[in-house]
């Protein structure tokens, strides 16, 4: 379960801390921050467990724009069973804003060192936290993606995992293509490769569809199966939805002949029960866009039932009021940002009105 | 209208009770989509007040809804210093200053009235010695109640509260389920 992430001078986000629990809602206007919290996890997923050069995934132009300062740091507490990762990340980027280096990066479990790099050394420990070697390696990349699992760095690689186990998305349906060339174990940020990462579900995970399809069954009126068909070089992610009257052979569609709604149901639905038991953890953009209101309470409450069952922490984005007024004042993260400064968190509405809902005192933008 | 329209409401004053209701009636064979909590303003302790207030609200919806369908209204507040009679007392107060009828007979509404709280009947199932008047502890999440639902089902389904003595407002509640079973 991450914990805590900090961020010093990523676009809004100035010596910027959030604390996180098991299911939280982050709050606030547009342009609060809150998609930049999730832009920054994901780019840090992608540093750190996809193996990605700095200056890809950290450009100069996030640089916080009203500050000439040029380093940037990121921290994240991993919580995994009872044991605390802390990842540390501080880059430097060159005056011209062409370059960029790793000046340290550190990663810790439970105040002791895994790994650790700065001046271009970099230090590996053992899984007992004896001194492993030391040795020269790259400004550009992290230390922590690049090493083998071995038998003793199982502790490092584990962060790793933890950290690939968060999910991190937002529905674009529109955008959703049937068409897959490869399985694809990770969702992309918009979900656009759904039937890829289906794919990849179906064929890692055993009895992953099977979950799937009875919860699909009870959102989708006439809802049957999935197929995956062959198409050229292509493979075809197909619905198959029952006849009107219910007799004969399944109507077979195109997984984007699926309405906007459908599809993200389709994806929310199989988020939730095809990973089951995973431990992966939901952070997810605005899931409630596109679906009909009887739709948004149900899937919160099966969400929320997982959380400590199956997913590991949710953290979710919305101004949807029905999840709002559920989860709000329990588990709400309220951002604020002043005129064009930095964004600020805190985990109580500056001000409730006795007798409104929150989303009604939201509405009125009496919360401030 | 939907084709699985909600037949269960369940206003609570906390969510640890609402968790805690919708996970039995679940346990219990209830359709999950069919069960709408009522969001629960203050998350984890709204207050009794708050049920009280929105108390009138849902009973009229629920009478002009049951002609059609069947449907339950599920109302949860905790006794606190209270008796459970004295706690149901303030629901007819608040139907008598609506100018309402109070529940009548064959109506599908129910009072699930834990005293002192949700949480003596936690500690209950827990297996611990309880009384109604002291407070016993809360939980971090709401969900970590599962194993004292699954026990108050399987004791449901024994038709035997154990162990002896149970706290007599979960005797209370009990009796008050066999207006919506079945």
């Amino acid at each position: 379960m991450l914990k805590r992430v900090y961020v010093d001078n990523f676009r809004c986000l100035v010596n910027f801390e959030l604390k996180l629990g098991r299911v939280n809602l982050l709050l606030g206007s547009n342009g609060t921050g809150k998609t930049t919290v999730f832009e920054v996890l994901y780019r840090l997923q992608q540093f750190v467990a996809g193996n990605a050069k700095v200056l890809a995934v950290f450009p100069s132009v996030d640089l916080t724009r009203w500050r000439p300062t040029p380093t940037q740091r990121f921290e994240l507490e991993l919580q995994v069973g009872t044991a605390s990762y802390e990842y540390a990340l501080l880059i430097e980027h060159d005056d011209d804003r062409r370059k960029a280096k790793i000046k340290s990066e550190t990663l810790t479990m439970d105040g002791k060192k895994l790994f650790h790099f700065q001046e271009g050394i970099a230090e590996l420990y053992h899984d007992d936290f004896t001194p492993g070697p030391q040795y020269p390696f790259d400004w550009t990349q992290s230390g922590v993606a690049v090493l083998q699992p071995r038998p003793d760095n199982k502790k490092l690689t584990r962060f790793r995992q933890e950290l690939q186990k968060i999910i991190i998305a937002g529905p674009h349906p529109m955008r959703m293509s049937s068409e897959s060339r490869d399985e694809e174990s990770v969702l992309s940020r918009n979900m656009e490769n759904f039937a890829s990462w289906f794919r990849f579900l179906s064929l890692e995970h055993q009895g992953a569809t099977m979950a799937i399809i009875p919860e699909l069954k009870k959102v989708i009126p006439g809802f049957s199966s999935f197929s995956v068909k062959e198409a050229g070089e292509a493979k075809v992610l197909k619905v198959l939805l029952e006849q009107p009257d219910g007799n004969g052979r399944p109507l077979i569609y195109d997984f984007s002949e699926l309405s906007d709604g459908q599809r993200v149901l389709v994806v929310l639905y199989a988020l939730l029960f095809g990973l089951k038991d995973e431990g992966v953890s939901l952070f997810l953009d605005e899931p409630d866009n596109f679906l009909a209101l009887r739709e948004v309470q149900p899937w919160l409450t099966a969400l929320t039932d997982s959380c400590g069952e199956g997913v590991e922490q949710t953290v979710l984005i919305s101004h949807h009021p029905e999840i709002i007024d559920h989860l709000a004042l329990s588990s709400g993260l309220w951002f604020y940002r002043d005129s064009n400064g930095p964004a600020r968190v805190t985990d109580k509405p500056a001000a409730q009105v006795d007798g409104l809902k929150p989303s009604e005192t939201i509405a009125r933008g009496w919360e401030s | 209208m939907s084709r699985d329209a909600v037949n269960t409401v369940v206003l609570s004053e906390d969510t640890q009770t609402e968790c805690f209701i919708r996970r039995f009636l679940v346990k219990q064979g209830w359709d999950t989509r069919k069960i709408y909590p009522v969001p629960v303003p203050n998350g984890r302790g709204s207050g009794s007040g708050w049920v009280l207030n929105r108390f009138t609200t849902e009973l009229k919806a629920y009478r002009s809804r049951c002609t059609r369908v069947a449907t339950c209204l599920i109302v949860a507040a905790d006794a606190d210093n209270k008796t459970v009679e004295e706690r149901v007392q303030t629901f007819k107060d608040a139907c008598a200053e609506a100018g309402l009828p109070f529940r009548k007979e064959g109506e599908r509404v129910i009072f699930v009235i834990p005293r002192r709280n949700i949480e003596t009947w936690l500690a209950y199932l827990r297996g611990e010695a309880v009384n109604e008047l002291d407070a016993y502890r809360k939980y971090d999440y709401e969900s970590d109640c599962r194993e004292q639902v699954v026990k108050l089902a399987d004791c449901c389904g024994r038709k035997n509260l154990e162990p002896a003595p149970p706290p007599p407002s979960l005797v209370a509640t009990c009796a008050e389920f066999k207006r919506i079973a079945g």
